[in-house]
Parts: C-alpha cells; sequence; structure tokens
C-alpha cells in the first residue's frame, strides 16, 4: 500500500519536472542496521549529485493560473 | 453486476417526459423514497430530494443532470449524506463512476440507490441554459467547446445504472435499456403504460455502440495528447508551470467541497488548512485522489483562480492508471488500489 503511495509521489515529481529519483523507498528489518546506514548514505550521496531542490531555491513569481492552458498548449 | 440487457425499448417524443414518468413510476411503486433533483428557489436551482409524486411537476429533472446545482452541491454528494434512504438519481457517466467508487469505499450502498444513466457526449463550457436542456445529452460538441475535463474523458456510457437512457444513438428517438433487474421490472411497467414501446432496437443499439466507441477513442487521443505535449516540455519549465499553478491556490477548499468523490469526515486540509501552503494543500489534495478521480471537471468550475486541476489530477491518475491498470468507477468487482 505505502509503496503504491510512494509511486504516486514519484509520479507526480516526475511530472513536476523534479525528477522521480528523490524518493524512494526500501525496505529493512530492524536488524538491518547495517543496511539501513548503506541505504541512507547512497540516497544522500545521490540527491548530493542531483543538487539542490528546485522547490527551495525558485524564485517565488506572481503565481499565474487564469490561463487555463496546458503547457506547450496554444492559447485557447 | 450485470451488463445491459440485450433488450431495448424505445422512447418517441420528449425525453423530459421520459424522465417525468419514469421517475413518478419510481415513486409510486415505492422502489425508492425519493429523487434527487433540484428546485428553483430565488432564481437559483438547489438541490431537493422529492418524495412525492405531486412535488414532481415543480422540480427540475433535466436541467440539473446537465448544468448541475447553483454553489457546490452536486448529485452524488446528496446521495452519499443521505445514507440510509432509498433514492434515486439522474446522473451523468461521470457521476455513476463516482457512485462505484464511492459504493467500493463504503460510502454508498447500491442497493438503496437506483441510478438513471444517461449516455453523455461531453459537456459544454457555455453551456446555453435556456432552450432544450436534454438535447445537450444528444449532440456531440465540438472539441473547441468542449469542457476541459470532458476532452479527456474516456467513459461516455455509465458502467452501472438501472436504466440506461441513450440520446446519443439518434436524432429523434431515445433508446431506453435496462441494466439491472430492478431495472428491468421497472421499464416493464412503463413499457405497459405506454410510456415506452418495444421497438426493433438492434439497430439503434449497434449504433449506440459504435458512437460510444468514437467518444471514447477521442477522449484517449485527447489524453494521449496531450500527455505527449506535457512531457515534450524540459523539466524545468514544466516545474515553473505547475508551480505558478499550484502557487495561485487561495485554499479555499472549494474543490474539495465540490469533488463526488472526497469522502473524508475529517479532512486534515480543512482542518489544519493554515499549516499547509498553497502548493502543499494542491499536492496534498491530489495525491489522495489520483487514482479515484472520474474526470468529471467539478474542481475545474468551482476553482476561484481558474486552476487547471483536474488536468493535474488526471493525468497523475492516468499513470496509476496504466500501472495497475485500474480505471476509478468502471468495475466494481475490483477493489481500490490505494486503501
Amino acid at each position: 500500500m505505502a509503496a503504491r503511495h510512494v509511486e504516486m509521489v514519484q509520479d507526480l515529481l516526475e511530472l513536476m519536472g523534479l525528477g522521480a529519483e528523490r524518493v524512494t523507498m526500501v525496505y529493512c528489518s530492524s536488524a538491518e542496521g547495517r543496511y539501513f546506514a548503506d541505504m541512507a548514505r547512497k540516497m544522500s550521496e545521490k540527491l548530493m549529485d542531483l543538487g539542490p531542490n528546485l522547490l527551495k531555491t525558485r524564485k517565488v513569481n506572481e503565481p499565474v493560473a487564469e490561463s487555463r492552458q496546458a503547457p506547450g498548449d496554444p492559447p485557447r | 453486476m450485470e451488463g445491459i440487457t440485450d433488450r431495448g425499448f424505445v422512447h418517441r417524443g420528449d425525453p423530459l417526459q421520459l424522465v417525468r414518468d419514469l421517475t413518478k413510476l419510481l415513486l409510486e411503486a415505492g422502489v425508492v423514497d425519493g429523487i434527487v433533483s433540484g428546485v428553483s428557489k430565488e432564481g437559483k436551482v438547489v438541490l431537493h430530494v422529492v418524495k412525492s409524486a405531486d412535488e414532481l411537476d415543480e422540480a427540475i429533472l433535466g436541467y440539473v443532470l446537465v448544468h448541475s446545482y447553483q454553489g457546490l452541491e452536486s448529485t452524488v454528494r446528496a446521495i452519499r449524506d443521505r445514507k440510509g434512504d432509498r433514492l434515486a438519481a439522474l446522473v451523468k457517466p461521470c457521476e455513476a463512476r463516482a457512485i462505484i467508487e464511492l459504493a467500493k469505499r463504503r460510502r454508498i450502498d447500491l442497493n438503496s440507490v437506483f441510478i438513471v444513466g444517461f449516455d453523455c457526449p461531453g459537456m459544454r463550457t457555455n453551456q446555453d441554459a435556456s432552450g432544450e436542456v436534454m438535447e445537450a445529452l444528444r449532440v456531440t460538441p465540438g472539441d473547441e467547446v468542449l469542457k476541459d475535463a470532458c476532452r479527456r474523458c474516456e467513459v461516455h456510457a455509465p458502467p452501472y445504472a438501472d436504466v440506461c437512457v441513450s440520446l446519443i444513438s439518434s436524432p429523434e428517438v431515445t433508446l431506453v435499456e435496462a441494466g439491472t433487474e430492478r431495472g428491468a421490472k421497472v421499464l416493464e411497467t412503463l413499457r405497459g403504460k405506454g410510456v415506452i414501446i418495444e421497438g426493433q432496437p438492434r439497430e439503434l443499439i449497434t449504433k449506440r455502440e459504435e458512437k460510444l466507441r468514437l467518444l471514447n477513442e477521442r477522449g484517449r487521443r485527447t489524453l494521449k495528447e496531450e500527455e505527449n505535449k506535457l512531457l515534450s516540455v524540459p523539466g524545468h519549465e514544466r516545474f515553473s508551470w505547475f508551480m505558478g499553478q499550484l502557487d495561485a491556490c487561495v485554499k479555499c477548499s472549494a474543490c474539495i467541497r465540490a469533488c463526488p468523490i472526497c469522502f473524508c469526515k475529517d479532512c486534515i486540509l480543512i482542518s489544519k488548512r493554515k499549516e499547509y501552503t498553497p502548493s502543499l494543500f494542491l499536492v496534498t489534495r491530489m495525491l489522495h485522489m489520483a487514482d479515484s478521480c472520474v474526470c468529471c471537471g467539478k474542481c475545474d468550475e468551482v476553482c476561484p483562480k481558474g486552476i487547471s486541476l483536474s488536468y493535474m489530477l488526471y493525468h497523475l491518475g492516468r499513470k496509476f492508471t496504466s500501472r495497475h491498470s485500474y480505471l476509478a468507477g468502471v468495475d466494481f468487482s475490483r477493489p481500490p488500489r490505494t486503501v
């Protein structure tokens, strides 16, 4: 169930152009401390490579919603 | 759930009269306790559950079906909020799908709802409120006047309906079919009264199927085109477009109240409204609803800021649909995938 929700978050990030790899889900048990640490390290390295989150670095410009048109659409 | 049976009936004349006769029969025969419809109040159409046949003359049946109500009320929500009452409702395919989605989540008991479903060729943006309302269900609107959500609609026939009324198959006559035993019984009585006749609808049925196929194909094509267009835009542009839309949100929660499938009793977005930023507000909503979105376009209509919510919601939901081959509200036997 959780996996499906995570998938959906990944889909959304991909659609928004942020990249799906910014969210990941791993399975590990409480006994797998080493594995968990490895995964966390790997993820943080990956994020370092990806660079800062666009959400945090973006300039907040005037929101534009009145144009009810999709990106790449000719004005309707 | 059984599908539409092969036995079709034909009605000649005003389809609005057919609806009146049908609903009257439902009330008189005691099949249902009330009909979800609208009444005119101070020049506005508001929701009203008609409980007796005498009241039916004042009820606005066809108008509600095509234009819905003033404000945020909708047929599906009326059914959901009146749990326990046996109600009949006139619905478009998207509303029928919403009813099924809610029934899967045990918010609606399908046995207590009598669904009169209509084939829908898509609604117009500037639907003319005067004149023949039912004509809107007969004539296929052109792409340029079609409502945004209807452009990408893939289901133009009610997937589950006790009685299915189809105006799209012919310019003069109305095709009436039963989808369930209950519906068949009602139609049999209606035939006894001479309202509908048993014609030779074989031809009409084929025509209807052909028409539906074309309509569904049109929706799928538009979806595909839109998706390709969206994905062809580079990531950062897509991001700024999305953020432009999301930041415009004023958290008025009109989309939540208007959505036929938003059903949580305690909505976290309403109770903790202040803690959410505009973009997070919409993102949370999207992630919650995407898998069960029925593409009715209500959210677009009620948004005071004109955010293309249905566009984002449906394209997100489409990914889910293709991955799990789960299309919201078309198959009652398939349980929802996220609860």
